[in-house]
């Protein structure tokens, strides 16, 4: 993985190169540096209000946001750190964020601490200065510290440290005008700060003699400030000392005498040196608090006094009670976003589809049997797009949920409450979101979960969770098990529904297992240790602000996917096509189709003139567009408007349709509702022998042999094929392959039965396809995420062949299975559900030999 | 009775007793003496502030007994046992301030 990478080895060549393609330096830079849960996020919007977007970081998935505020008329630069601890190389947070302050040589560090907790802030704030930046210090949240009856001193802080101090509270948008103030004096250089210079007293000696030792190889003695570098070899940071080693010219007898020195300090001492360093950090800062900070308790008292956060934990974090609540929130989660969200798609889909409808009658109008390339291309990539803008307002409210829960603070409890069992299998407490997110039970999108997986810390967990969030339920899947269950299943429709929702969990956490102890089983993996933030409440701001980050950053990356892949799956469905003599004698049944019209309508009838020739094919639009329009008005009073607009399209054609007591009108009705009707079967027929000599049809037949282990035909194929491109398509394509009874208005459930019937698809083939389906790879838009958050073209792949040979050998196995066993999908279903479980219970207590 | 007697005395063994983290039972602190664990860890550690003689409580279990949440001044901290076995603390009486 490119995380493995140093800052050392690619900061000065390539990461500068990179960081000045983003930063003009032509503008003031300001970095916000903090810790996390200290409200830097709250600060980063107080500073830049609306003017902001966020990218990654060079070669890294970390989020990089940036802003732009205005102070005086000149334009000011912020970018918003990642939350660390420290600026060491242990995460790659601390890493990406160490590497941006020494690249980027920003103008104003703003040290964002949260006021009630200063001492452990404290931590980063002296680590900055021994670095060589003179940070502003934001004391935030200090309305928390004084509600704490914590009385800070400000001006004595400010002697201590020697820089400057400003109070904020960011959630509240207090202390702005000042922080402003501040930074653009920094800027302009008005305000020169006296850091303070914090003493190691046992190994000054030490650190002296190594910055002798490497005052004069650095070529640019602005690079690493030497004490900070020597203190950091010291503390044993891997980095750092091979950025010594290639210094020195692989001198490895300076970093070996150093090493001797560390043992004999310990020896001597009885304590490690970088425990030493971090005392006397830790005793410097507790000094400093001392010194500047009033507090009505002393620091060992406030460890057994219980403060509000804990009152609320001891009610969600008990024992019987957290699993309970768990299950309310997502309950909560899923009734909401999914359930009421899909309502509200019903008052925003006729918006969407009277756009589509407007778009199409922009376009040049339908052929008799084909249409022209343009309006076909056009009208497929528009459904397209409307499909998933018609998932937006779920979406906005998951995102709006997941933001409260964030923010309130539940979320890192949920990976507190969950870690168990999720490490059990590899997994990571944290990945309870990235599943959320995915569609646990039923709902949900894989690409948000993918892009949720990067807050992981674990890289071994990481991986397991973003190649198993796919498996969940998404909103896409959901019309093909609905449709299933309601043919084969009708009779146990909630018992499916519940093995359904249950199943991809649970062969989630086998899968991962499984992964975790073979192809993943190197990759490295952290410890889980968190700060668990004290209880908030959200405000409204934030909170919307969020939901709309990322709806539109789902938006813009599934969406520009979305088109690629509509493209692509359009050519592969529409060539080679059918052939010459095919599409004549479709040409021919036509025309014999408009002669029968004609008789029937009789000679002499009075509109003769207007509905011949070219007008025949301007009606038949024209009835078709007030169908389409008819059904996308949804009905009751907008039905009339409807009426009304197509009345003032064309008057004549209006009574014809709906002729009244005229007979030669009625005449021209009815058997012009006939021919329309046949115009649609012709249609759907080439419709679908061009999908069947297609190139995606012809793989579908190819592969039937192989599927057919499995129990699936070729329709089935085709379907499952252009459903890896857009799930949501799944059920559109075998709603054109089974097309047989459309005419007569059967539905798709009552025209699959019949086919199946005779064809022997039985329950048991429907349970084999459930099941491939659950553990089908993950759609193209997925793909891609996974690419973007893997690096790696080879997980990529991965994760697209595990999958399909995972589910074709799954389903295959259940097929076979059942039909050795002369059992019905129903019980297959149950032996199936049993075996699962119990195989997955059993690689719970697999050890991980790594 | 025997079982009475023992168990209080294991609790008054507790009390002066040098243990893991892991070992302490929800309610009650202990001072930190050394971290056993190296490199990443130690120093995710230290970084909260799991620094040589401060006091820390254990909060609660998780429901499935792993982790543990511990409270240091009034920071909450969640971490594995497993990794909490890496420090090691002596046990303080719940009374004592």
């Amino acid at each position: 993985m490119k995380a493995e990478n140093s800052y050392f080895d690619y900061a000065a060549p390539v990461f500068d190169k990179n960081m000045q393609k983003q930063i003009s330096k032509t503008r003031p830079l300001v970095v916000l540096a903090g810790q996390q849960n200290s409200g830097k996020s709250t600060l980063f919007n107080m500073l830049t209000g609306a003017n902001q977007h966020i990218a990654n970081y060079p070669g890294v998935t970390v989020d990089k946001k940036s802003g732009i505020y205005r102070h005086n008329k000149i334009r000011i630069d912020v970018v918003d750190l990642p939350g660390t601890y420290s600026l060491t190389s242990f995460s790659l947070e601390e890493r990406v964020a160490r590497d941006f302050l020494f690249s980027s040589h920003p103008d104003v560090v703003v040290n964002v601490v949260d006021a009630a907790n200063l001492k452990r802030s404290m931590f980063l704030t002296l680590q900055l200065l021994e670095a060589g930046f003179l940070p502003v210090l934001a004391l935030n949240m200090i309305d928390v510290a004084s509600r704490r009856g914590l009385i800070i001193d400000k001006n004595r802080l400010e002697d201590c440290l020697g820089i400057r101090v400003i109070p904020t509270i960011g959630r509240k948008q207090q202390g702005k005008k000042a922080l402003k103030n501040i930074i653009g004096q920094m800027i302009t250089g008005e305000i020169k700060s006296k850091p303070l210079c914090m003493q190691y007293e046992n190994i000054e000696p030490l650190l002296d003699f190594i910055e002798k030792k490497l005052s004069g190889y650095q070529q640019n003695s602005a690079d690493y400030p030497l004490r900070w570098l020597a203190i950091q070899i010291l503390e044993g940071d891997e980095d750092a000392k091979k950025y010594v080693r290639n210094l020195l010219k692989d001198d490895d007898s300076f970093l070996s005498g150093i090493s001797s020195e560390k043992i004999a300090f310990e020896k001597k001492h009885g304590f490690d040196i970088s425990d030493y360093i971090a005392g006397c950090r830790e005793k410097t800062a507790a000094d400093i608090i001392k010194k500047c900070v009033s507090a009505p308790t002393n620091a060992n008292q406030l460890t057994s006094t219980v403060t509000f956060t804990e009152k609320i934990d001891k009610v969600l974090l008990n024992r019987v009670l957290a699993p309970l609540f768990l299950l309310a929130v997502v309950y909560i989660i899923y009734d909401l976003s999914i359930i009421r969200g899909y309502h509200l798609t019903q008052y925003t889909w006729p918006l969407l589809a009277s756009m589509r409808n407007m778009i199409a009658g922009l376009l040049p109008d339908a052929g008799l049997l084909t249409d022209p390339f343009l309006r076909s291309f056009a009208l497929w990539i528009i459904d397209s797009v409307i499909t998933l803008l018609n998932y937006v307002p779920i979406f906005f409210i998951l995102f709006g949920l997941i933001a409260i829960l964030e923010d309130t603070g539940y979320m890192a409890r949920i990976a507190f409450i969950m870690d168990k069992l999720f490490h059990r299998y590899g997994l990571h407490g944290q990945s309870t979101l990235p599943f959320i997110l995915a569609g646990v039970f039923a709902g949900g999108c894989a690409v948000p979960g993918v892009m949720a997986a990067k807050a992981i810390p674990d890289e071994q967990s990481r991986m397991a969770t973003i190649l198993t969030v796919p498996f969940m339920n998404c909103m896409a899947k959901i019309p093909l098990y609905t449709l299933i269950v309601n043919i084969y299943f009708a009779d146990h429709k909630s018992w499916a529904m519940l093995f359904i929702s249950t199943i991809t969990i649970i062969t989630a956490l086998g899968v991962a297992r499984l992964l975790t102890i073979t192809v993943i089983n190197k990759m490295p993996k952290a410890p889980f240790v968190m700060a668990l933030p004290a209880y908030h409440l959200p405000t409204i701001g934030s909170v919307l602000r969020r939901a709309l980050e990322r709806v539109w950053i789902y938006m813009k990356k599934v969406g520009t996917i979305v088109v690629v892949v509509a493209v692509v799956i359009f050519v592969l469905l529409r060539w080679p096509g059918i052939n010459k003599q095919q599409s004549l004698e479709y040409q021919n049944q036509m025309e014999q189709a408009e002669d029968v019209f004609y008789t029937k309508i009789g000679a002499n009838n009075i509109y003769m003139n207007q509905i011949s020739g070219d007008n025949l094919l301007i009606l038949l639009n024209y009835y078709n567009d007030y169908k389409r329009a008819l059904f996308a008005s949804g009905g009751g009073k907008r039905k009339l408007a409807v009426d009304r607009k197509f009345r003032l399209r064309n008057d004549l054609f209006y009574s014809l349709i709906k002729p009244g007591q005229d007979k030669d009108a009625k005449k021209i009705s009815r058997a012009f509702k006939k021919l329309y009707s046949k115009r649609k079967r012709f249609r759907r027929k080439m419709k679908e022998e061009r999908i069947l000599s297609s190139f995606l049809g012809m793989t579908g037949k190819t592969l039937e042999p192989v599927t057919r282990v499995a129990g699936f035909n070729w329709k089935i194929n085709v379907a499952l094929l252009s459903s890896f491109a857009a799930r949501e398509s799944s059920v559109a394509t075998l709603g054109v392959l089974f097309r047989k009874g459309a005419e007569d208005n059967l539905t798709l459930e009552q025209r699959m039965d019949n086919e199946g019937k005779a064809k022997g698809f039985t329950s048991l083939n429907a349970l084999a396809l459930m099941l491939f389906f659950a553990l089908y790879p993950p759609c193209l838009a997925t793909s891609i995420m996974i690419k973007v958050q893997t690096q790696s073209y080879k997980w990529m792949f991965f994760s697209i062949i595990f999958p399909t040979t995972l589910g074709l050998i799954v389903a295959g196995l259940a097929y076979s299975a059942g039909s050795f066993l002369n059992i019905t999908g129903i019980w297959m279903m149950c032996l199936f559900y049993g075996t699962a479980l119990a195989v997955t219970f059993a690689l719970g207590f697999l050890k991980n030999k790594n | 009775m025997k079982k009475k007697q023992r168990r209080s005395q294991r609790r008054s063994n507790d009390y002066q007793g040098i243990c893991r983290l892991d070992k302490l039972k929800p309610g009650c602190r202990g001072r930190i003496r050394r971290h056993r664990g190296k490199g990443a860890i130690r120093r995710r550690l230290l970084d909260l502030g799991l620094v040589p003689e401060t006091t820390v409580a254990v909060i609660c279990v998780a429901p499935l007994n792993d982790p543990i949440l511990l409270k240091l001044e009034t920071d909450q901290i969640a971490l594995r046992k497993q990794e909490a076995a890496l420090i090691e603390i002596e046990m303080l009486p719940k009374d004592s301030i």
